[in-house]
């Protein structure tokens, strides 16, 4: 969407586009916490996504001169995020995520009769594949329209619509194995 | 149990759990980032700037006469 030209916002925008700091700092002032959300969702990890989300605005910094100011620096931010999360959930690849305490808190403070079959979902859901898991986050959990979660990613349609397909079919097999374990 | 009603148990699951907001400012640690990533003059450069210094400080005239035909 553009943005109208003059506005404070605007003017903000071209000076961090044009590299002034001081408009990079309000922009990460104002952003940061979205930012941060944004990624320990995906991530599952509270250190991790700080980090993460200093990486996230380090790359911001670094590609400010590509930055097209009439555009939403939120948008842009969110597709830097995801990409970042992206990165470290695939360098983390072999290591195995596991529920954190704060997981194992939510969900053992949960009256719940589904509770172990919802725990089970979610070992599954951490153990997907990196691309297969932040793309299922997006679709199903987050529930952000297709078209949106291409442009995220930088890939087709398709290859959203094949990997949310890839992700449930995953997470049916995990569900339906556990079962018969029980 | 159809895709539909499939996809609303992942997100039930997944979604369930909460994660705490960023309680803290992270400005000054994207400070410390910036500061370390900006670049610090090579050897080369400190080599060249002594050699000047020690030229300006031993001929006086010859930068003097460089500095009038720049």
């Amino acid at each position: 969407m553009e943005r109208p030209a003059g506005t404070e916002d605007d003017v903000r925008l071209r000076a961090f586009a044009a590299g002034d700091e001081g408009a990079f700092e309000s922009l990460f002032r104002e952003h940061q916490r979205e930012v941060y959300a944004w990624i320990v969702r995906m991530v599952r990890d509270p250190a991790a996504a700080e980090d993460l989300t200093i990486d996230t605005f380090w790359r911001i910094h670094r590609s400010r001169a590509r930055f097209d100011p009439s555009r939403s620096f939120g948008a842009w931010a969110r597709r830097i995020a995801v990409n970042a999360a992206l990165d470290h959930l695939k360098r983390a690849g072999n290591e195995r995520s596991r529920l954190t305490p704060i997981e194992d808190a939510g969900l053992a403070a949960a009256p719940d009769p589904d509770r172990d079959a919802r725990r089970s979902i979610v070992r599954a859901f951490v153990r997907l594949p990196a691309t297969l898991r932040v793309t299922a986050q997006l679709a199903l959990v987050d529930e952000r329209p297709y078209r949106e979660i291409a442009e995220l990613l930088g890939v087709s349609l398709g290859a959203v619509k094949s990997r949310v397909f890839r992700a449930t079919r995953l997470l049916r097999r995990e569900l339906a194995e556990w079962r018969q374990r029980r | 149990m159809n895709d539909r009603e499939w996809q609303t148990m992942i997100k039930d699951a997944v979604d369930s759990e909460r994660y705490p907001e960023l309680d803290r400012d992270l400005w000054p640690r994207m400070r410390m980032r910036l500061a370390a990533s900006r670049p610090s003059p090579s050897a080369w450069d400190l080599l060249l700037l002594a050699a000047i210094i020690l030229l300006s400080v031993a001929f006086p005239g010859v930068l003097l006469n460089m500095l009038y035909h720049l």
